[in-house]
């Protein structure tokens, strides 16, 4: 079902299954590898605090503290899309390694 | 991500919602921006300034309505693999992180008021539709049968 359908119409809370959680989706976990490589690139540059005309950074708006969390958090997702790089590579060696 | 078979896997549910959300977004700019350059041309012309309204700006609320479910679907998928849960808190997360990240390039403020208002509305949205479903699926009462009367003892 859709994300935003399921906002108006929530399913029963459960957790997932053991099943589910040990079976892995390799577009899903492609999919998460990507946005947190891109969207980690994209936090951990200056780019977003710059102003679009004047391309100053304005420090009143942008406080050094909040430049640098939003700097971190974009090397922590980048870190996290690396890790599930990993994992995909890992699914299709263990898909290759079964089929042989 | 989640392998639950009972729905599509999550890349294919954020094409969908991005989908879903341009397609809404387009059509509700077609009705409110039609009507709006309608009402705001000159008599004669109020149907070329209707059709050049919708032109000019329904593309553009579809973009943004189809960037937000986007984003928010990319969320709740995440957070869904994340927490290995499936619950009304799901939403609320990704709603904090979706407004947070649209609004990011406006300053620290900014995102934080944005956040916590697209957290909050999720939140209202999703209690709304909780207190719907009970409303729809009330309990059928049992009937009341009097009690029978106890047989006195010989």
């Amino acid at each position: 079902m859709s994300n935003i359908a399921s906002i108006f119409n929530p399913p029963p809370p459960r957790d997932f299954s053991d099943k589910e959680i040990a079976e892995q989706c390799l577009s899903c976990t492609t999919i998460q590898s990507l946005v947190g490589l891109i969207g980690g690139f994209y936090l951990s540059t200056s780019n977003q605090f710059k102003d679009k005309t004047s391309g100053k950074i304005d420090f009143h708006k942008n406080p050094l503290w909040w430049q640098k969390s939003v700097k971190g958090l974009g090397v922590i997702l980048f870190g996290l899309g690396a890790y599930r790089a990993g994992e995909v590579l890992q699914i299709l060696y263990n898909r290759k390694f079964e089929k042989h | 991500m989640s392998a639950d078979h009972t729905r599509d896997p999550c890349p294919i549910v954020i094409l969908n919602d991005f989908g879903g959300a341009f397609a809404m977004g387009a059509i509700g700019g077609c009705v409110w921006h039609g009507i709006k350059g309608f009402r705001n041309s000159p008599y004669g012309e109020r149907g070329y300034g209707a059709l050049s309204a919708i032109k000019q700006r329904a593309p553009r609320v579809g973009g943004n309505l189809g960037v937000w479910g986007g984003l928010f679907s990319i969320f709740d998928c995440s957070v869904k693999a994340i927490r290995k849960r499936e619950d009304a808190w799901n939403a609320v997360i990704a709603g904090f992180f979706t407004g947070g990240a649209l609004a990011i390039r406006g300053g620290w403020k900014h995102t934080r008021n944005s956040a916590i208002t697209c957290a909050c509305l999720l939140g209202v949205f999703e209690g709304v539709g909780m207190m719907m479903q009970r409303l729809q699926a009330q309990p059928t009462m049992a009937p009341v049968y009097p009690e029978e009367p106890q047989a006195l003892a010989a």
